[in-house]
């Protein structure tokens, strides 16, 4: 069967005064039905604007899809009007974003939020979309729900307010949920209970789930596969089980190595990714991790590397076999003056 | 009763923090200004820190722990309580002879583009308390703060630069440099690597060990990113609502958390290894922090604590050693350890047949 969302070559350029930004560069990847897929990258790699490029809410100028393809259910949604575009976005793909300040509307009430679409995709009457309002409202977990209705997101506290941003997006039961940092800006065990709802809805609706984050621990909590991106470009693809038990991208494995987790031994040192990612304006074509990967060879720097079968169902963009056990060569490190 | 975890004995404490109270006045009216409230943000502290310790100071948003940084290095003076530094009390003294003081006692700011000044260079910024404090002169200056550039990692030619040429970790490697300048024995740490993506985090998160190493440094490292705490601190403090609800040895803390809310805390906090994610469960807090303009009686987290009890409702437990120095602030302290798997299972299947009955009755007006 086909996949659910299939994106091909994706490329979204950023005209600027300094020149083009290439924040999303040839960017592959697909979402079956029902599988939740996490795509995992720091700042500026270029995760967040993949997904705008998907709901097509990329600002031109200065942005602007430049190439590629995305599939959705067989259709190219870059090949659609604006107008058809409308039936898809908020209805069978919706999207929760990681601010639910500034993504709700100051001035409406919730309900009026909520039912909006409601009415508009799901054509019911203003009653019965009220009704189902308060019903979603009581799905996400939100205390009195009916009486919730009337009041305006500054009432509510900042995990209440992503509640409704699931309830919001779910309303019209999306076959995809896009969900971009849906926890970043939240307390820790605020985060526990919307990872739990998502799990739980899920699993339930059977929708699928593209998860937009930086946080390794959710990944790999919450998804059956991950693509791993750097510098507008998939760098690592494979199952989550496969790619943080055996990555094969150097830049997946210092990631790993970085970060500390709660169930390591006291005494373990970190250690960091040296160095800065790279500025996405005339990037070479080199390797684009390779100034700051502990294995760099020369051949790293006339090419860029494509993604290559490491083992079944993962993909990696390296030239060459490096897993967690290959040693640091040290020498690498004094050339390049560290 | 919470003078307990506050040992004055041992001589060895650069930090001594005793019933420590930030109250700030709430206000209705513009000219006539009416109190209406008060925000008890740290209501009660009662610690102390060993010299060359890292102190780990973790909660949730609005819990009071960016206050109590602030509070113990006076830049707000608190309501009550002492705060001793070597033996002097800051809450006392005030003029020249703070001053004086807050030299040894610094702070590393959470936000690394807005604690730096844009119209300063960055060796203006770090010279700057060097000269205010005249701890050198003339030329000594310069090659000061180009020893404190290379010391934190960065280029020393860097120091005719001017911020926004920087980025998030290389301003919070100047943030640090500008802390040292001063040649400090204590240094707050306010959520230094908060606002750094992991590979950075990682990189700053080396160096104040490092520096610690070197210059023999006393740490408060606040943060809500209980993994980094857990990895750069010898004892673990948790807040909750104002109030110090566990204190102990980070790895104790961590294998035996004896308040539910730690416990909440640490199982809420995902580890990035798909075998354990899947083993695990976690315990699922009910609801929001309540208001610290008016927190609840007795035990402040008995309104989502799955086994409060009565007593809880009426009495503020007191902060207890448990053994070996490990406080908590619970009445149920010594059985949450066993009480609460099981209300976490049970939380969990009540959950789930909420949700799928909820989605049911949705699913059903649907068609």
């Amino acid at each position: 069967m086909a996949p659910l969302l299939e994106v091909r070559n994706l490329e979204t350029h950023f005209h600027t005064q300094d020149g083009v930004v290439k924040a999303v560069d040839g960017v592959s990847f697909h979402v079956d039905r029902g599988e939740t897929l996490g795509i995992v990258g720091e700042s500026g790699c270029g995760k967040s604007v993949t997904s705008l490029s998907i709901m097509r809410l990329i600002p031109s100028p200065p942005g602007k899809i430049a190439g590629g393809q995305i599939l959705f259910d067989g259709e190219d949604l870059l090949a659609l009007s604006d107008e058809e575009m409308r039936h898809i976005r908020g209805n069978r793909i919706a999207m929760i974003f990681q601010d639910p300040m500034t993504s709700l509307n100051p001035v409406l009430t919730i309900g009026r939020q909520i039912t909006e679409s409601l009415e508009l995709h799901m054509s019911l009457s203003r009653k019965e979309a009220y009704n189902r309002a308060g019903e979603l409202l009581h799905m996400v977990g939100i205390p009195s729900a009916s009486k919730r209705l009337d009041n305006y997101p500054h009432q509510f506290s900042g995990g209440m307010r992503q509640r409704v941003m699931i309830a919001m997006a779910l309303s019209c039961n999306p076959e995809l949920l896009i969900a971009d940092e849906p926890t970043t800006a939240l307390d820790v065990t605020i985060q526990a209970q919307i990872l739990e709802l998502i799990n739980r809805l899920r699993e339930e609706l059977q929708t699928a789930v593209l998860m937009i984050t930086h946080d390794l621990g959710v990944v790999a909590g919450m998804t059956d596969r991950v693509t791993v991106m750097y510098a507008g470009k998939v760098v690592e693809e494979g199952s989550t089980r496969e790619i943080f038990a055996n990555p094969r991208m150097p830049y997946t494995i210092g990631l790993l190595r970085s970060i500390p987790r709660l169930d390591e031994e006291r005494g373990h040192k970190l250690n960091p990714i040296r160095g800065l990612p790279p500025n996405l304006i005339d990037l070479p074509p080199i390797c684009p991790f390779s100034p700051r990967c502990d294995y760099v060879e020369e051949r790293c720097l006339t090419q860029t590397p494509p993604l290559r079968n490491v083992a079944p169902d993962h993909r990696a963009a390296c030239l060459f076999d490096i897993s967690m056990e290959t040693p640091i060569p040290e020498l690498k490190l004094e050339d390049q003056g560290v | 009763m919470t003078v307990s975890a506050y040992d004055s004995t041992s001589g060895e404490n650069l930090i001594e923090v005793k019933d420590l109270k930030m109250h700030f006045p709430v206000t209705r009216g513009i000219i006539f200004q009416r109190r209406v409230g008060t925000v008890k943000a740290v209501d009660g502290l009662s610690f102390t820190i060993k010299r060359g310790e890292t102190l780990g100071l973790v909660g949730e948003s609005g819990c009071g722990k960016s206050t109590t940084g602030r509070a113990i290095l006076q830049l707000y003076r608190p309501t009550e309580g002492e705060v001793r530094f070597q033996g002097t009390d800051l809450t006392a003294i005030r003029g020249d002879e703070l001053r004086k003081m807050r030299r040894k006692v610094q702070m590393i700011f959470q936000d690394p583009y807005a604690s730096l000044n844009p119209r300063m260079t960055v060796g203006d910024i770090i010279g700057e308390p060097i000269r205010v404090h005249k701890l050198r002169e003339g030329r000594a200056v310069r090659e000061r703060i180009e020893e404190l550039l290379g010391l934190v990692g960065l280029n020393p030619a860097f120091a005719s630069r001017y911020p926004h040429e920087f980025s998030g970790g290389q301003r919070q490697r100047i943030g640090i440099a500008r802390a040292l300048a001063v040649e400090p024995e204590f240094v707050v740490c306010d959520e230094p690597v908060s606002a750094l993506d992991v590979s950075i985090q990682a990189q700053v998160v080396n160096l104040l060990e490092e520096l610690q190493d070197k210059l023999g440094l006393t740490y408060l490292f606040i943060a809500h990113d209980l993994s980094v705490v857990k990895h750069i601190s010898d004892r673990v403090a948790v807040m909750y609502l104002g109030k110090m609800v566990e204190l102990a040895e980070g790895s104790k803390l961590y294998s035996m958390p004896l308040h539910p809310y730690s416990q909440a805390l640490l199982s809420a906090v995902p580890i990035p290894d798909p075998r354990v994610e899947q083993q695990r469960r976690r315990i699922i807090l009910q609801g929001d922090v309540p208001s610290p303009l008016n927190p609840p009686s007795g035990c402040h987290f008995h309104t989502r604590c799955p086994i409060a009890i009565q007593k809880c409702q009426e009495e503020e437990p007191p902060f207890v050693d448990y053994g070996d120095g490990h406080f908590a602030a619970c009445w149920r302290a010594r059985e949450s350890g066993e009480l609460m798997p099981a209300v976490a299972r049970q939380q969990a299947e009540e959950l789930a047949a909420r949700i799928h009955a909820d989605i049911m009755k949705v699913k059903g007006a649907a068609d």
